[in-house]
């Protein structure tokens, strides 16, 4: 037995017991316009190992040489009959013309499309199917896309049913790959190409209707079959080469052509005609309802994926449904309700057809095939014939040999950031070295936002609008949104370095580098020092990296604002954040387009740059302003003083947020490292090199900088420059070691695969290292509840009593008001409430400065008493400081210990609060929240806040004019009002934040990439069997 | 070659950004211009009178007062005092309460039977603590309210045994501008001196414990906070025993050393083995051997925050406590057959000047400069005014030792310790 005999079973026909002869076929080929392809159908239909008894061709007035072509070949006897029809008659008519040419009718109609090449059993395994079942009616073949010799044929459709909504159901996984493992069963329709019909049934069924000229006219054939008690059947083993040249709008002269329409909206139509035109009964009405409003949900779904095309279809679909149709459905009605059988065929029938949810699971594949294009590999280049055709093999396109599960890995991630967290499992407010506490309610951040503009510091302030809006999106409580960047910040950071699958090929080397830029903003003790903003930055920048790489590409439509949407997405966000860091970004993506692109990437990357600064527009004059925020982040007063040389090492802050010293050294030495020999070794880094050094270098200056902002002494915060020096450090090295690999990877061992071996270890051992750390310590410092600088009664007491606290520390020498039980956002930008009055503030720094020099203020009681003072906290005192504060008359010392020293400020009799009733130039009365005024005459209400024209002020119900006050406080007249105060505030510019909002959403909507095209093909690039398909 | 020049660009731009970053390291900050605030605000003292009439002892209470500007003052319901930078209150029977700046100063000499007690005026404050109180000397605790509305005080005592629980001592009621008296005899029979802590709940007191017994008279001010870092200047070159008493008023243990500073160079007393105080103690120990009579300053360094006073027993008695920093500057009385001891226990140089004014046109100024952890000594004026300024603020404690046949220690500290400050950064990250 030689090796031909081996595998001569495959090749052997296959052979039955079944008499086949004796069922005649008439083959109907209906033809338009198929000049390009009809000459393979043609040979296809010469190859057929059982010639049908009677082939006839119709031409329907084909504009090319369609018609010549069916002539030679009716001369060269490949087929019978030539019938000359119309050029807008559709397939069913064309068919109901070539039959009425056949001498006699058969047993069979074989419908043949002019682009669909048959096998040359695929006629034999139709009647094979027909004769073994005789009650079917139908047999379907399997239709296959055009391949490449020897590469894996993709299924487009066996058999094919429709769900209520009109959607087509194929009941096909994407890029689907037919290799045998299908088996007969009972379909609903499918398509007319290649359909095998026995012919009386086609007559019972009343033929083809014209309510349903093309696409779904086999489904409904099949759905009249079904109501006639009859089968249609999937017939595997026939299989057809279907080019789909109607579908893919390659062929010409189409009926949906001649109406004017795309073939999605003429294939649209026909669906919703037929699943309307099989509803009886009440259902008629309900039926036509959802498939309207199935098909406006469609439409909307198109337009949010950046399908305008598509979304157009279905409008103008759903217009001839509703104004067009109307006549047609009825008469397909009709004739339905003549041929069913009873409610057994219809119940049949509903078998037949997905359920209603199909169409939120076929949505959600949707949706999970897009993201699969976006962030799967789509590599089955592993795959080999072998694989194939092995009974183990059941992987699909993009699953690759053993690995660990996703769940595996997802479960881990989680459980470390449960663990990185665990600080935040109780209740209070969240607060870090960097992160004031939110807010009560979203309503009051964001008034807290608008507010400022009210106050002279321009605009809102864009990080706090955003935090704000943040906010709503929680609902309650405000600090809900912190909580959720902190848990999902692990899962974006590595989605967001994922995106570097472009510019990093091995997929290890990928997710190393993908760890490893995770761990630098947590290892610089960005998380830990509460630096939300950081983490943004750290988010985005991947994204903003590619989208500034592709800014140049010749992409058209939805594709081409993709890139244009991503950069000026991220651009709102880095704006408010860092202003100058976003000038350097349009300057990089500028320069970018003009050295790669075409005037029009030039133009894209200015509308890009321009987007966020149009969105941010009404604060630019506060930015003109106050040009020092320029170079300042969001709470700028909170950025701690640099760390010196310890910046090479991704060190920029204060020493309780960032890890010990080696973790630093170990992390970011490894960066250096790696960047180095990178530089070293490809001259096509040492500029990526060179450019991550420069950015360490001139965030380490930029530190020096002192300036003034809002009257916060402030200093530049060098991290976000240094994240940014040392990704692109870090993209340097792993470049070099992704190139290596794949130069390396035909030689043998030597310097450079050492070389290589050793910085992957030790990449990944360090980052490991960092990655512990980041878990263990990375988020200790953001604490929540207790755990409070203070303590907590102190914050009750503001909260209960609206009084204030005048925080000291001896040790630093610096000093805070606060209020409302704890400084809140924004606060670490400019000043609130009575700190905005510079004479308030002057001689509060006097008391402060007098404490701190062991002198004692002795009226100093009176002023803290107007600010609504009640405590006075000095933490580190130093003894001259106590001494001075004991001897300040009208303040109390009730407490004491070694790192903690509070005086009371003795009221008359109760204690201070922010609202004082006074009567003239007689004091009245201390108010708390809750405290209602008692009925008087005369009074002024005094509140620890500068005069604001925004602030509204309520006794009892009723608004209480401002008044001149007796000093720089906000005065109203109480007159005989009584009741509790409340307050309001007026804020501007809300329509301006709508408008924002709704910018960012159509950005966010499109930096995704649009749909599909909707011929369930993937569109990443088709990968064979060890090839590639373009 | 395009390959080389590209090589040596590289390693060109790489070596200026190294040195870039170097740069950035090695160039030090720059200084930050900050707002200097000018610290104005005044000071009250209020100076101790000694009993006059009735009592066992009757003698003649001194007060001088100055200040660098004119000040005001007057007798606690009495007349006062035509404003002048010096003012003296011959025969004071009642306490005496001035107003003036920070560096406003003053004294009290009590004279009684040829022996002389003095004591500084102190501000009015809601702690104070008093070491080594000896218990047999009829001691007494001086309580003066000059503010308008009524003071509370609680006293508490404690002993080597621990608190000493004494009904009677709580929520004492000083009314305002009146003097209270406490003697501290019959309140306990500790055989040992005790300390005695004052804490005012309402208002503020000017706290003096005045002593008169076979032993001598002594006045004391109370030290007015536990630290952690005493400095206890002007332990007078005389002969008789030194006992050093150290209390621990919190409520974990303490541990310190013991550093003596003398004129010869600074030594450890005790060596380098840290002592225990327990909470709620007091700890009694007999230096004299340690530090000899030699003038000495003692620095003590402890883990917890406690007070101490040394005790000096020869022919008369002086409890020296521990007291803060000179401060930006003094002026102050001159005072007879005094010495000013100036201790600097810092790593740092300071320079203090000492300027002098008899109130005839003749002044004086002497430059004394302190080498790191050192003391020194220089004659003090009798008579006029002084002023104290040191160069380094915060770092100087000084004393006026006067020995004769009395001896008594006056420890300067000043209302200030700045004159003028950079403005305090307003930190909204605080709490």
């Amino acid at each position: 037995m030689n090796g031909a005999d081996d595998w001569s079973w495959f090749d052997a026909p296959v052979t039955s017991d079944v008499d086949l002869s004796s069922h005649s076929v008439t083959a109907v080929l209906v033809c338009r316009n198929a000049g390009s392809w009809l000459n393979a159908t043609l040979a296809g239909i010469a190859r057929l190992d059982r010639r049908p008894d009677m082939i006839i061709a119709v031409d329907n007035n084909s504009d090319d040489d369609t018609r010549s072509l069916l002539l030679d070949a009716e001369e060269r006897g490949m087929i019978d009959v030539v019938v000359n029809g119309q050029s807008y008659w559709s397939f069913g008519e064309g068919v109901r013309a070539g039959l009425a040419h056949a001498p006699e009718r058969t047993d069979w109609i074989w419908l043949l499309h002019d682009d669909a090449v048959p096998d040359p059993a695929a006629l034999t395994e139709l009647l094979f199917l027909g004769a073994n079942n005789p009650t079917m009616a139908i047999g379907v073949p399997l239709l296959v896309r055009p391949s490449r010799r020897n590469h894996v044929s993709h299924t487009l459709e066996i058999g094919a049913t429709i769900s209520g909504s009109g959607r087509r159901d194929l009941g096909l996984e994407l890029d689907e790959v037919a290799q045998g493992q299908y088996d007969s069963h009972a379909v609903l329709g499918g398509s007319t190409a290649g359909m095998l019909v026995k012919w009386a049934s086609f007559e019972a069924i009343g033929t083809f209707d014209k309510a349903i000229g093309s696409y779904r006219d086999g489904v409904d054939l099949g759905w009249r079959v079904q109501l006639i008690d009859e089968w249609v059947m999937t017939a595997p083993k026939a299989r057809l080469v279907h080019r789909q040249v109607g579908r893919s709008e390659i062929r010409t002269g189409t009926i949906a052509k001649q109406h004017n329409r795309s073939e999605a909206a003429w294939d649209r139509l026909m669906g919703l005609r037929l699943v309307c035109a099989h509803s009886h009964g009440l259902g008629r009405i309900l039926t036509w309802f959802r498939l309207v409003f199935a098909t406006l949900v469609r439409a909307l779904g198109f337009l949010l994926g950046k399908a305008p095309d598509r979304a157009g279809d279905e409008i103008v679909a759903l217009g001839d449904f509703i104004f067009a149709s109307r006549r047609l459905i009825s008469g397909l009605r009709k004739k339905n309700n003549r041929i069913a059988k009873g409610k057994d065929s219809r119940t049949r029938v509903r078998a037949l057809r997905p359920s209603i949810g199909s169409t939120l699971e076929a949505a959600g594949q949707s949706v999970a095939h897009w993201l699969q294009d976006l962030f799967g590999s789509g590599d089955d280049s592993d795959m080999t014939l072998d694989d194939l055709l092995g009974d183990e093999y059941s992987r699909r396109i993009g699953e690759g040999r053993k690995k660990v599960p996703v769940g595996v890995w997802m479960g881990l991630v989680l459980a470390a950031v449960a663990l990185m967290a665990r600080g935040l499992f109780r209740s209070g407010q969240i607060t870090a070295p960097g992160l004031l506490g939110a807010p009560a309610t979203w309503q009051d951040a964001l008034s807290l936002a608008l507010a400022g503009s009210s106050q002279g510091y321009g605009l809102p302030s864009p990080w706090l609008l955003i935090c704000a809006v943040a906010s709503v999106l929680a609902v309650h409580p405000t600090w809900l949104v912190l909580i959720a960047i902190l848990v999902l910040f692990p899962a974006a950071m590595l989605m967001a370095a994922w995106f570097a699958k472009y510019r990093i090929l091995n997929t290890r080397l990928r997710w190393l580098a993908a760890a490893g830029y995770a761990s630098l903003p947590i290892v610089m003790g960005g998380l830990n020092h509460g630096a939300i903003w950081l983490m943004v930055v750290a988010v985005l920048l991947p994204f903003l990296a590619e989208w500034v790489q592709r800014i140049d590409m010749p992409w058209s439509g939805a594709r081409s604002i993709q890139t244009m949407a991503g950069i000026a997405f991220a651009g709102v966000f880095l704006l408010p954040i860092l202003p100058a860091m976003w000038i350097v970004i349009i300057v990089v993506c500028i320069l970018v387009a003009a050295l790669r692109g075409t005037v029009g990437a030039v133009f894209r990357a200015f509308i890009a740059a321009g987007l966020p600064v149009a969105v941010w527009a009404l604060w630019i004059p506060s930015l003109a302003r106050n040009p020092v925020r320029l170079l300042m982040t969001p709470e700028a007063s909170l950025t701690p003083a640099s760390t010196g040389w310890q910046m090479i090492v991704g060190r920029p802050g204060a020493a309780e947020s960032l890890p010990p010293l080696w973790v630093s050294i170990v992390v970011f030495a490894v960066v250096w490292l790696a960047a180095i020999i990178s530089a070293s070794f490809n001259p096509e880094h040492r500029k990526l090199f060179l450019s991550g050094m420069a950015v360490v270098a001139a965030s380490m200056w930029l530190s020096h900088l002192h300036f003034t902002l809002s009257s916060f002494r402030v200093v530049a915060d060098p991290s976000p420059w240094l994240l940014i020096g040392f990704a692109i450090l870090l993209l340097s090295g792993v470049r070099w070691m992704d190139d290596t690999m794949g130069d390396l990877s035909d030689s043998d061992f030597g310097f450079r695969q050492a070389l290589l071996g050793l910085m992957s270890f030790l990449m990944a051992a360090c980052f490991l290292i960092g990655g512990v750390w980041s878990v263990w310590a990375g988020a200790s410092q953001v604490t929540r509840g207790e755990g409070a600088q203070l303590p907590q009664y102190l914050s009750q007491t503001e909260i209960d009593r609206g009084a204030a606290t005048l925080i000291i520390d001896a040790a630093d020498g610096t000093w805070n008001v606060r209020a409302n039980g704890s400084t809140i956002w924004g606060q670490g930008d400019h000043p609130e409430g009575a700190l905005l009055s510079t004479q308030a503030r002057s001689r509060t720094e006097l008391f402060v400065a007098s404490a701190l020099a062991g002198l004692s203020d002795q009226t100093g009681a009176e002023h803290l008493a107007t600010l609504g003072v009640s405590s006075v906290v000095v933490t580190n005192p130093t003894p001259g400081t106590v001494t001075a504060l004991d001897t300040v008359p009208g303040i109390q010392r009730p407490t004491s210990s070694p790192t903690l020293q509070i005086w009371n400020v003795l009221g008359n009799p109760d204690p201070p609060t922010r609202m004082t009733l006074v009567s003239g130039n007689v004091f009245l009365m201390y108010l708390t929240p809750t405290q209602e005024i008692p009925e008087g005459v005369s009074r002024t209400l005094l509140l620890a806040t500068v005069p604001d024209d925004t602030l509204r002020v309520f006794v009892g119900g009723v608004e209480v004019e401002p008044v001149p006050g007796p000093d720089w406080r906000a005065a109203y007249d109480v007159g005989t009002a009584s009741g509790v105060v409340t307050t309001t505030r007026d804020v501007s510019h809300s329509w301006m934040v709508w408008g924002q909002l709704g910018v960012f959403v159509l950005l966010f909507i499109f930096i995704f990439p649009p749909l599909g095209d909707g011929t369930g093909a993937s569109s990443r690039p088709r990968r064979g069997v060890k090839g590639v398909e373009e | 070659m395009k390959s080389r020049l590209n090589l040596f660009l590289t390693i060109l731009t790489g070596l200026v950004l190294i040195a870039a970053m170097a740069g950035s390291v090695l160039v030090p900050m720059p200084p930050s211009s900050r707002e200097q605030i000018t610290l104005g605000g005044t000071r009250s003292v209020v100076c101790a009178v000694g009993p006059s009439g009735g009592g066992s002892t009757v003698g003649t209470s001194t007060v001088h007062l100055t200040d660098a500007k004119d000040l005001t003052a007057h007798q606690v319901g009495g007349a006062g005092h035509d404003p002048d930078s010096l003012v003296t209150f011959e025969a004071a029977e009642k306490p005496v309460v001035a107003d003036g700046t920070p560096m406003l100063g003053g004294v009290t000499i009590y004279s009684d039977s040829g022996k002389t007690a003095m004591v500084p005026c102190v501000s009015p404050a809601s702690y104070g603590i008093w070491n080594g109180v000896p218990i047999n000397q009829s001691a007494t605790l001086v309580l003066t309210n000059v503010d308008p509305a009524p003071a509370v005080v609680d006293v508490f005592l404690l002993g080597q045994s621990g608190p000493i629980p004494v009904p009677g001592l709580r929520d004492i009621n000083i009314s305002a501008g009146s003097t209270g008296t406490l003697l501290l005899d019959p309140l306990t029979s500790s055989p040992t001196p005790i300390t005695v802590v004052m804490r005012v709940s309402k208002g503020r007191i000017a706290g003096t414990i005045r002593m008169a017994g076979d032993a001598g008279i002594e006045w004391m001010a109370p030290q007015p906070a536990a630290e952690s870092i005493l400095v206890i200047t002007g332990i007078p070159a005389v002969e008789g025993s030194r006992v050093l008493t150290v209390t621990n008023a919190g409520d974990e243990k303490a541990t310190f050393t013991l550093k003596a500073l003398t004129e010869s160079g600074d030594f450890l007393p005790l060596g380098d083995t840290p002592i225990d105080v327990s909470a709620l103690d007091v700890l009694e120990m007999d230096v004299t051997q340690a530090i000899g009579t030699q003038a000495t300053t003692l620095v003590l360094t402890s883990t917890a925050p406690i007070s101490a006073s040394i005790t000096v027993k020869g022919s008369d008695i002086a409890i020296i406590s521990a007291q803060g920093p000179l401060g930006a500057g003094l002026t102050f009385p001159g005072v007879e057959s005094a010495t000013l001891w100036l201790s600097n226990p810092t790593d740092k140089r300071v320079i203090v000047t000492v300027a002098s004014d008899d109130g005839q046109g003749n002044q004086e100024s002497t430059q004394l400069v302190l080498p790191p952890e050192s003391t020194a000594s220089t004659p003090y004026p009798e008579t006029g005014r002084v002023v104290l300024t040191a160069e380094s603020e915060a770092a100087v404690h000084a004393a006026l030792v006067v020995t004769g046949t009395s001896v008594s220690v006056i420890p300067l500290t000043s209302g200030s310790l700045a004159s003028v400050m950079q403005v305090p950064d307003l930190d909204p990250g605080l709490g």
